[in-house]
């Protein structure tokens, strides 16, 4: 996958619309996971929540570098 | 040896004082110490990154999380958010503009002003959080604005660079927040909800049981606005905190509406009751206290005790629904009691009591269920959740509008005129100001303790930066340096007191300290951009004082006159939702009103009184409107109804003892026509229902017509004789 995407004849780096589709996935996954109580079962909820982040954003960043 | 408990000497204190003073410390130190490092940290990792990366000002991720820094997750999070949307929009705008007119710089900034004058009044227009983002919008667009304006070709880098290190700052202070020691939102929502809820069903039973003096109702109410409109608030922050509370956001709504309208009705309960009084209606009087008194035994038995929390309120929701449904029989067998005593008149007053503690009952039910169901976790609400209304003030929103454009053009013109190298920096502190105080129910003071902070934060970047900072060398000394100077501007934020204070102090110290990429310590432009910054707060709180002030008379009896126009709103307003709509503006506005009232002239109890007599008034007219609403009404007098509607709408439009009298006369005819309307055949229950409705509501409308005392309430403002007090007293 390329490193820059360019927009508008702007280059940003593909990690901006990563980073953003991280974002919105992880809120999917939040809901989901809140609707199911699993929350209840988890010592620190933010800290899994920063955490799952940095999972799926962590792993999309494996198909760039 | 022994230490009396009045007089305790340190060496004579038992291991057990110690704990106690430890216990008592933590409790209310520890929280705050806790805000501070945190928002140290953040602060300074947001710095360390910016560094790294290359940003063009690192300082700006700094200042982010020093703005931005809350103790709970779900302020930061909302605050963020908007920051972020606001920050977008601003730099956008930006954008366009310097694409428009960078060549004429008149023109620039003649656009620039007008752009913030738009935020500045949408800030105004919304006082929540959603303010903020216009806030930024506006400000932000001063901020590149400024910059670019010298030159046009750097302006697309200093707009992605602003965005990037607003998102920094935000990420730091949102992460730190949330994982270290985090403090939910959510577990004060709770006690919130409990606490408002206990004390709304103390008050009920002893309105219900007439143990109620007027002091105390006042006090009472004054409580129930403030709550709304808290409640409102931390749930709109708490929705950004944890999908969980989003989960839960509807029913809170549906809670807070439950409360508003329980209120109400409950004061219209007991207004009836006070006129049945002094009417000396005993016979009446008689059976309502019996049936008051059987509601009071569901809601509270003598010996119980309160349910503690949402899932003890269940049984009392049975009890509850079990007596609304044998409140008609009840209510049936009453008045066949009171039917040999009682004359027409009497008769007509029970009906009308009978049907407030019929809706009361029905409210009251509405409320715990949803309070109740709070205690349920992942369920949707049970019935759709109207929408919290704010009442928007066009006029006073317009006004902050203006100002900023007032305060920018003003200094603008002076930076031209005077080609000072610091006039952006004025200008922009100028802006940031109009902006941030724009629904601020005393700004100039509020500007005052920032100033205040200006002069701290300006003396220890000077000390930090020209003294200290030169010694060390690397990153880590740097903060290590810096670390003492932000944590005090910290603490300051903490005390409510000096929260101001605190603000002023660390966007100063952050701003001045002007920690670069390039370091340069030169006392010049530190002194120049700090003169720009307290230039530009003054100018800020000249224009906020001067411009037709916020606390003004004038503003206010404009407010206070709006209060009364709210029954218009229940007059003409679209039928749908409409009961809901009135009752949330009309508190909204009393929020605000009370928000800078003077308490100790009682200019508080006056707009207090005002506000329920317009309450009852409009709850009133609706009851009128949905019976006028019904299909089989013969042509005259669905008009015989609608022409009462227009004269009470006239009234308050206006009031004059002429048009009161002319309403009354409306009254009269419709009420006519209403009884009229109650014998003919072929009307159906809900129909009936909906009449009856309507006939109690020209009731209560005429006995609030008849009073002096609520005329004199409602008219007060026109007659100068009686002119609010304290409302002359300007800030």
């Amino acid at each position: 996958m390329p490193r820059e995407i360019e927009l508008f004849g702007f280059f940003m780096p593909t990690l901006l619309p990563m980073f953003l589709l991280a974002f919105g996935l992880q809120w999917l996954l939040d809901s989901v996971l809140a609707r199911l109580g699993f929350y209840a079962h988890v010592w620190h909820p933010s800290l899994f929540r920063f955490s799952l982040f940095v999972c799926l954003f962590g792993a999309m960043g494996l198909f760039l570098y | 040896m022994s230490a009396t408990p009045s007089a305790p000497s340190v060496a004579g204190w038992s291991g057990a004082a110690w704990r106690d003073a430890w216990r008592v410390w933590v409790g209310s130190e520890v929280p705050g110490w806790i805000f501070v490092a945190k928002t140290t940290f953040a602060a300074l990792l947001a710095l360390w990154i910016a560094f790294r990366l290359g940003f063009d000002s690192p300082r700006s991720s700094m200042l982010t999380v020093f703005i931005v820094a809350q103790p709970q997750t779900g302020l930061v999070l909302a605050k963020s958010f908007f920051r972020v949307l606001g920050t977008i929009a601003g730099s956008l705008a930006t954008l366009l503009l310097v694409g428009l007119f960078a060549q004429q710089r008149e023109l620039f900034l003649t656009a620039l002003s007008l752009w913030v004058g738009l935020c500045t009044a949408g800030a105004a227009l919304y006082r929540n959080f959603r303010a903020y983002a216009f806030v930024l919008a506006g400000y932000t667009a001063c901020l590149i604005g400024f910059p670019s304006a010298l030159h046009p070709e750097t302006v697309f880098n200093t707009a992605v660079f602003r965005v990037s290190e607003v998102m920094l700052g935000i990420l730091c202070a949102g992460v730190v927040t949330d994982l270290v020691l985090p403090q939910a939102l959510g577990a004060g929502l709770v006690t919130m909800i409990r606490g408002s809820y206990r004390e709304f069903l103390g008050f009920v039973t002893g309105a219900l049981r007439g143990r109620l003096d007027h002091a105390s109702m006042e006090r009472s109410h004054d409580h129930f606005v403030a709550n709304v409109i808290a409640l409102e608030a931390q749930r709109d922050a708490a929705y950004f905190e944890s999908p969980d509370a989003r989960v839960r956001s509807d029913r809170l709504r549906l809670l807070n509406a439950g409360y508003m309208s329980s209120t109400t009705s409950v004061h219209m309960l007991h207004q009836m009751m006070q006129r049945l009084r002094r009417r000396e209606c005993h016979h009446a009087l008689q059976q309502l206290a019996a049936l008051y008194e059987a509601l009071a035994i569901e809601l509270m038995p003598e010996e119980g005790v309160m349910p503690a929390t949402a899932a003890e309120a269940a049984p009392l929701a049975q009890r509850i629904a079990a007596f609304r449904a044998g409140l008609p029989r009840r209510i049936a067998a009453a008045r066949a009691a009171l039917e040999h005593t009682a004359d027409a008149a009497e008769l007509l007053d029970f009906d009308s009591a009978a049907e407030l503690l019929q809706r009361f009952t029905e409210e009251m039910h509405e409320y715990t269920v949803s309070y109740v169901a709070l205690a349920r976790p992942g369920t949707r609400a049970h019935k759709p959740a109207p929408p919290y209304v704010a009442h928007a003030d066009w006029i006073t929103a317009a006004l902050s509008g203006v100002r900023a454009v007032v305060a920018l053009l003003s200094l603008s013109a002076f930076w031209i005129a005077t080609a000072w190298p610091s006039g952006a920096g004025a200008a922009t502190i100028a802006c940031v100001f109009c902006c941030l105080f724009a629904s601020a129910p005393a700004p100039v003071l509020a500007l005052r303790g920032l100033s205040i902070g200006f002069v701290w934060g300006l003396l220890a970047a000077f000390i930090c930066g020209l003294l200290v900072l030169p010694q060390l060398d690397g990153f880590l000394l740097l903060a290590a340096g810096m670390t003492p100077f932000i944590m005090v501007g910290i603490k300051l934020v903490t005390n409510p007191k000096t929260a101001g204070i605190g603000v002023g102090y660390s966007i100063m110290f952050g701003n001045i300290i002007g920690v670069e990429n390039v370091t340069r310590f030169d006392p010049l432009p530190v002194l120049n951009d700090g003169f720009a910054s307290l230039l530009g707060a003054s100018v800020a709180a000249l224009v906020f004082a001067l411009l037709v002030p916020v606390n003004g008379r004038r503003l206010r009896l404009h407010l206070v006159r709006s209060l009364r126009r709210q029954v218009l709103l229940a007059c003409f307003g679209n039928l749908r939702g409409l009961r809901h709509r009135f009752e949330n503006s009309t508190r909204d506005l009393l929020g605000q009103l009370l928000a800078g009232a003077d308490r100790v002239g009682g200019e508080d109890r006056h707009l207090l009184g005002r506000a329920l007599s317009v309450l009852e008034t409009g709850h009133a007219i609706i009851d009128l409107r949905e019976a006028a609403a019904i299909g089989t009404l013969s042509v005259g007098s669905r008009a015989a109804l609608n022409a009462c509607i227009r004269g009470l709408a006239r009234l308050f439009e206006k009031p004059s003892e002429q048009r009161r009298r002319q309403a009354l006369e409306g009254v009269t005819r419709a009420t006519d026509r209403i009884e009229t309307a109650l014998q003919a055949e072929g009307i159906d229950t809900a129909e009936r229902t909906s009449l009856k409705r309507g006939r109690v509501g020209l009731h209560l409308l005429r006995t609030l017509l008849l009073d002096d005392e609520t005329f004199l309430t409602l008219s007060a403002v026109e007659n100068p004789a009686i002119a609010v007090p304290g409302a002359s007293h300007a800030a």
